[in-house]
């Protein structure tokens, strides 16, 4: 690649930050929300829960899905990614009611658990790479039972699946849809900026936007990080 | 010893005839690419259910056992890589295989590759055959195993495999591999497999792979004449 598109490809990247930074920086009216942490931190530990619940279900069909032939059921976790979430949120109502589950933590987590998982069966299905098949074989031919089998192929996955987990920890983490209409309590972030927005106008909405867009800056880059290191 | 009779497979297009196949040594299936090699390999394996045939194992029929039952080691076509150091990985088998590995480790002259942190494609393939000696398999089946090694690694493999004295099946597309491991020979073509064939090209062959050995003439061990 020349040297001009390498600035170019730069300098575009630079103008998709700025375009979301620079207008809400000079915007005239700012202040900080009254309690921009509670539902930070709420997130923060609804997110590690359900990613910690969900990864060993995403490892596992990853598992099946790469190693096994079932790639055919991967279109019905992966629908959930394809429409707005306030449908899955809907459709997981009728059950969270009757389990009187509706604004409560395990409901927060569960449909963080619900939005997560399927990103996180098809980061595990990738990462597995293309020697999954003969690992496998090799390994079932040895009589090696099933769950050490899977537990040696996250092994060979190694940051790769630390990649995954943190994949699917931002993707409970930026949940909104869902949650809006199972989950407003405990606040999450996206209810609470939403509730905000509504209740105060872009006055203290947007500064806890900046806020909530510099920490998705710090994970992705933790993200890039890891899988750069994995090369 | 393996019996494979009137094994008919039939496998995306491909299909494979075998009216008999005996292996009590090292049996080498020979066959160019895409002939068949791995798909008859694979069904002995238990991976590839046969349409018809029998396949037993010291008389022992396991054509609708699954692969863990068999009493067959597989090592397949793409080198399997551990996500262990060498060390460990032996010490994870041993465990999981409640065995010993320590005959297997001086049978196999193991221990400078045990000692590695990391090892190279010929070394990660030696690792996995060590492997497959601990498990105490009645048969082995080698899927073209040196695919990737060097020319040197791929002679220390063949004597490495003559060496262990285990029955085995060796599929391979290199005449020159066949021939240097092989007690016996097939060749599958066109979907049929012939054989067997004696090889008794044992001796010639051996004096030829060390004729081939450039590396080691060229960096001394053997005299080469230098053009000067």
């Amino acid at each position: 690649m020349s040297g001009f598109m390498k600035t170019a490809i730069v300098a575009l990247a630079g103008v998709y930050v700025a375009v979301l930074y620079l207008p809400p920086l000079f915007y005239q009216r700012l202040t900080l929300p009254p309690d921009p942490f509670t539902s930070l931190a709420n997130t923060a530990l609804a997110a590690s829960a359900a990613s910690l619940l969900a990864f060993p279900l995403a490892v596992l069909l990853g598992f099946y899905i790469a190693a096994r032939g079932l790639a055919a059921i991967l279109p019905f976790l992966m629908f959930a990614t394809a429409i707005p979430h306030i449908a899955v949120g809907l459709m997981l109502l009728p059950l969270f009611i009757a389990l009187n589950l509706v604004d409560t933590w395990p409901a927060v987590i569960l449909t963080m658990m619900f939005v997560s998982l399927p990103l996180g069966v098809g980061s595990i299905a990738s990462g597995l790479s293309t020697s999954v098949k003969s690992l496998d074989e090799f390994l079932t031919s040895l009589g090696v039972g099933e769950l050490s089998n899977v537990w040696i192929h996250l092994r060979a996955m190694g940051v790769g699946g630390a990649v995954s987990f943190l994949l699917m920890w931002l993707r409970a983490f930026s949940e909104l849809g869902a949650l809006l209409i199972v989950g407003n309590r405990p606040p999450t972030v996206g209810v609470y900026m939403f509730e905000l927005f509504q209740s105060s106008g872009a006055e203290t909405s947007v500064p806890y936007a900046l806020i909530v867009a510099t920490i998705g800056i710090a994970f992705s880059g933790l993200l890039y990080i890891i899988s750069w290191r994995r090369g | 010893m393996l019996v494979v009779e009137g094994l008919e497979v039939e496998r995306r297009g491909l299909k494979l005839k075998v009216d008999r196949l005996v292996s009590s040594r090292v049996t080498v299936i020979l066959g160019r690419n895409g002939s068949g090699k791995t798909t008859l390999l694979r069904t002995i394996a238990g991976y590839i259910k046969p349409r018809r045939g029998v396949i037993t194992l010291n008389g022992r029929d396991i054509t609708n056992l699954p692969p863990a039952e068999r009493g067959v080691g597989y090592m397949p076509q793409h080198p399997v890589r551990l996500p262990f150091k060498p060390r460990d990985a032996i010490q994870y088998f041993a465990k999981v295989f409640k065995v010993n590995p320590e005959p297997v480790i001086d049978k196999m002259c193991l221990e400078p590759i045990l000692r590695k942190e990391r090892l190279s494609g010929g070394e990660g393939q030696i690792l996995a055959l060590a492997i497959l000696l601990l498990r105490g398999a009645g048969l082995l089946l080698l899927d073209e195993p040196t695919t990737g090694l060097d020319f040197p690694n791929s002679v220390n493999f063949w004597n490495l495999v003559k060496s262990l004295n285990i029955p085995m099946v060796y599929v391979t597309h290199s005449p020159v591999e066949a021939a240097s491991v092989g007690d016996e020979i097939y060749l599958v073509e066109n979907g049929i497999l012939k054989g067997p064939f004696e090889n008794k090209l044992r001796n010639r062959i051996e004096e030829m792979v060390e004729e081939l050995n450039l590396y080691k003439k060229m960096a001394g061990e053997v005299e080469w004449s230098r053009l000067d």
